[in-house]
């Protein structure tokens, strides 16, 4: 990082005078070599979204690479701005204004070698990480996802948002619609969001995974559960009065066998239902709500 | 003003008829006559439509309502009567309340001053601020506990819609409208700005769209917060109409101040002042114009079709019938993202500007200044749709507006590294400005470092919607823009007004701020990214610390608004003393004028003869000849 302070050799500096430049290197490459090692490797696993799916497990990946990245540039500029407020501030004594330096090519060539690097690095790997192995990386991919799991179909589950909350029909379970969700674990769910109103936003927080629930819109996240246990759902885009209180928190991976248990019930109690719904399908357009005119 | 073509009016007018002058007051009784007409005529028209009788709910007589108050408030303010004139093919008279003068009464009405009217819209600016920061302080005790029990829930989300459209309102015009009208033209050396009565139309709009906004409460509010995303706008009550029209206004007023001053800084420069000594700030309001110019419209047109949807029936929102919420979505966020940096960008020209003068250094790469401030402009437009990485629109667009958004940071990069590089081996003078430059360093760097996350596709699943966004644009609105235009507050306002603030007062407000808002808003990246959404009323009660810290945090913030209030009434009204002509040491061009300015600026247009910034330079002439016709520099043409 030295070599992106604007140092400037031979500006007529008294010999006497320290080697500013290097101070601050030494002070900064001290700093980033201790904070930035803890950020990662420390802190890092436990940043949110946690690890309870793969969705989550390669947010929280990301995460942490990108804390790697951002301490060690925020620690340097913080250490080259303190050090210069410190070092060349005026203190009252008689002396002309500071030396003319309009600038240095090396250090604004390496700047923004640096930057466009970050910027290379960051937007690849991201954009690698959610068309590859994160498999969307838990967020809504829209009706046509281009990063989809490969092997055994997943199971589709539809979250339909209204105001002011959400449920959930099982297409592979003859369309039954349910007021929780409850998702089995080791194998890949395929959520498909739309909403009958207003635009809200499914946001599962411990899987990772958030998808915008628009009215006529058919929206598709993946997320492949590593383990069982409770999440909560949140709505997550501003749908009217009770938009704070559009939570779930009964929402629960379970086991292959757990499930089974579970939907079995849900049929004995929703199933005679199903027939009086809408069939199933991706969008439901509402009635129109005419209006003036 | 060139005052050759124009015939002075016969005096002013005489006793009981002045009461009639244009002005304010018949402003407001206009405004209020046309609200009647308006609404009248609304319910006419609308009598017999389904979706108004038996309804309540009356949206053609309340949007005709505002737009007949809107144009009542421009007649009786006297917009009209300059152009009544030219059609009935007299010569145009310069009116009294358009001309340069003395006294109290020329803020109260329209001036074609713009120095009157940089003062007028950052009174402005800054009242609509204070209301909006209340809101804030209210948003905050709700949030005091996570049931929501203070305020009920359609209270709350009027606040909220309240707070954000009054910051997003007061902050785009504080800089650029304020400072921007009062400074560019001294600093390029003209005495007016391309079209003065445009300026002056562009802000007598603001306190329009501000009173139509906050309306909204006499007619039920809007939930639809300052994003107004339908079918949530479609299917609100008529108060949602407020938001529609006020930020319509707001649309139109912005394109006007960004033509007006893109206009005065290509075609008014003095002689001499060539684009390469153009003072950063300038820069920094250029770039914004273009940004104005062309997104507003945006704006307007998307806010129009909302109107029509709510008024005629159309449906261009509406998704059943062919419409599309994701059209409102693009529309808005085509205007929302360029809007970021309308408010970002003068804060970095106050900046660049304000840290050489500090520093006493020539700044640390100019060209790569201008580069950095005009590539956020231009990338600025290619950005919007990371608004909507969730939101179900096609995903193979994704990989561009990542990309796109990133890039951003190469030229924000470069502002960052010729704002610090200015400080390198300088003589820094930790003057309030110069604190307030530094902290908006600080505070930028955390907005932009917590951008990141949210332009990277995988993080933003998890960060959208959540108080992490929250807490990040913040951190480069509040952090970033409200700690510059402080700033230039502490910094310009002895010029402005010849009056010196408080040291102490000024320092107290400095530091209770900063770290006041770092206190609020650190404690909010926690609570988004740990699950809790923004905009709701009550929350996770695991969230209930973070919350109480960031409250109280910003009942502190609250406070520190107060210390700067004391401070400007104590120091320009109370305790007044005058300031030195330029206190700073300054080499910019507005400071080699007399304190206070005089209504004519420049006794003659100067001949720039070197850039702003050369500090240290030996042998450097002065920034400009103020006199070239004494000094026999009239004919010399430079550049």
């Amino acid at each position: 990082m030295s070599s992106d302070e604007p140092t400037s050799p031979g500006s007529g500096s008294p010999a006497s005078e320290p080697n500013h430049g290097r101070r601050i290197a030494v002070i900064w490459f001290v700093l980033a070599a201790v904070a930035t090692p803890i950020v990662v490797l420390v802190w890092g696993p436990h940043l949110p979204p946690g690890d309870a799916t793969l969705q989550a497990q390669h947010q929280q990946e990301i995460n942490a690479i990108l804390a790697g990245i951002v301490t060690p540039v925020v620690l340097a500029i913080i250490v080259y701005a303190i050090y210069t407020l410190i070092v060349f501030r005026d203190r009252g004594e008689p002396g002309p204004d500071g030396p003319p330096i309009r600038g240095d090519r090396r250090i604004a060539t390496a700047w923004i070698v640096f930057t466009a690097a970050v910027v290379v690095f960051v937007v690849s790997y991201g954009t690698y990480d959610w068309l590859g192995p994160g498999v969307g990386s838990g967020s809504g991919q829209g009706p046509d996802p281009i990063a989809r799991p490969d092997g055994a179909k997943p199971l589709e589950v539809q979250v339909i948002a209204q105001q002011w909350q959400f449920t959930f029909r099982y297409p592979s379970y003859g369309g039954l619609e349910t007021q929780d969700l409850v998702i089995p674990d080791s194998r890949y769910i395929e959520f498909h969001v739309t909403s009958l109103d207003v635009i809200h936003s499914f946001w599962a927080v411990e899987l990772g995974v958030k998808a915008d629930a628009v009215p006529g819109a058919d929206n598709v996240v993946f997320v492949l559960p590593d383990r069982t246990g409770p999440f909560q759902i949140r709505c997550a885009e501003l749908c009217g009065l009770w938009h704070g209180q559009m939570y779930q928190l009964t929402a629960r991976v379970e086991t292959e066998a757990g499930f089974r248990t579970w939907i079995a019930e849900q049929e004995q109690l929703f199933g005679d239902v199903t027939r009086y719904l809408p069939p199933y399908a991706h969008v439901y357009y509402p009635q129109p709500e005419y209006r003036a005119g | 003003m060139a005052k050759t073509a124009i015939r002075p009016e016969t005096g002013p007018r005489a006793g009981w008829r002045s009461l009639f002058g244009h002005g304010v007051i018949a402003g407001l009784a206009f405004a209020a006559v046309g609200f009647v007409v308006g609404a009248w005529l609304g319910g006419v028209i609308g009598r017999d439509w389904a979706g108004v009788s038996g309804t309540e709910q009356n949206d053609p007589a309340l949007v005709l309502g505002y737009v007949f108050a809107v144009v009542g408030w421009l007649w009786g303010l006297g917009f009209f009567r300059y152009p009544a004139h030219r059609l009935r093919g007299e010569e145009p008279s310069a009116y009294a309340e358009e001309r340069e003068g003395e006294g109290i009464r020329r803020f109260f009405g329209v001036s074609t001053d713009h120095k009157v009217v940089g003062i007028q819209y950052l009174v402005g600016s800054l009242s609509i601020f204070l209301i909006g920061g209340a809101n804030a302080m209210l948003i905050r005790t709700q949030l005091l506990s996570s049931d929501g029990t203070i305020f009920a829930p359609n209270e709350y989300l009027t606040i909220v819609g309240l707070h954000g459209s009054l910051m997003i309102m007061t902050m785009s015009a504080a800089v650029v409208g304020g400072f921007g009208n009062f400074l560019v033209p001294l600093m390029i050396g003209t005495r007016r700005t391309a079209f003065p009565r445009v300026q002056a139309l562009a802000f007598w709009l603001i306190p329009a769209a501000a009173l139509v906004l906050l309306s909204s409460v006499l007619v039920g509010g809007f939930p639809s917060g300052w994003t107004g995303y339908t079918p949530l706008g479609d299917q609100a009550r008529v108060g949602v109409n407020s938001y529609y029209v006020a930020f319509g206004l707001v649309a139109i007023a912005l394109t006007l101040v960004g033509i007006d001053l893109f206009v005065t800084i290509v075609t008014m420069r003095a002689p001499g002042l060539t684009w390469g000594r153009l003072p950063l700030f300038v820069w920094g309001v250029f770039a914004t114009t273009i940004l104005m110019a062309l997104s507003s419209p945006m704006l307007l047109a998307a806010t129009f079709m909302a109107v029509l949807d709510r008024t005629v029936g159309t449906v261009n929102f509406i998704a059943p019938m062919g419409g599309s919420p994701f059209l409102w979505e693009n529309l808005f966020w085509f205007f929302g993202h360029p809007e970021v940096y309308i408010l970002a960008l003068p804060g970095f020209g106050i900046v660049l500007e304000l840290i050489p003068v500090f520093s006493r250094k020539t700044v640390w790469g100019y060209r790569l200044a201008v580069a950095g401030i005009l590539g956020v402009a231009l990338l600025s437009f290619s950005v919007w749709q990371h608004h909507l990485f969730v939101s179900g629109i096609n995903s193979a667009l994704r990989p561009f507006y990542s990309l796109s958004t990133e890039l951003i940071s190469i030229p924000t990069g470069l502002i960052f590294l010729c704002a610090l590089g200015t400080l390198w081996r300088g003589r820094i003078r930790l003057t309030v400005p110069m604190l307030f430059c530094l902290a908006f360093i600080f505070n930028f760097l955390v907005g932009g470092a917590t951008g990141i996350y949210l332009s990277d596709v995988p993080s933003n699943a998890t960060t959208h919607g959540s108080y992490f966004v929250l807490a990040h644009f913040h951190y480069t609105i509040m952090g970033g823009l409200v700690f510059a235009l402080f700033a230039a507050i502490y910094y310009w306002l002895p010029k402005m007004t010849g009056l010196r603030f408080r040291e102490g007062l000024s320092k107290l407000h400095f530091w209770t701020m900063f770290i006041a808002f770092n206190s609020t808003f650190l404690p909010l990246f926690a609570a988004g990214i740990l699950g809790m959404p923004r905009r709701v009323s009550s929350y996770d009660p695991a969230f209930h610390g973070l919350n109480m810290w960031a409250s109280i945090s910003a009942f502190v913030l609250g406070a520190s608004m107060l210390v700067f209030i004391v401070n400007f009434v104590l120091s320009q009204f109370l305790k007044r003393e005058p300031a030195e002509p330029n206190p700073w040491g300054s080499r910019g061009l507005e400071w080699q004028l007399p304190t206070p300015i005089p209504p004519h600026d420049f006794d003659e247009i100067p001949l720039v003869r070197s850039a702003p910034y050369e500090y240290g330079v030996p042998d450097a002439p002065p920034v400009a000849d103020l006199h070239p016709s004494r000094t026999g520099n009239d004919e010399v043409r430079i550049g």
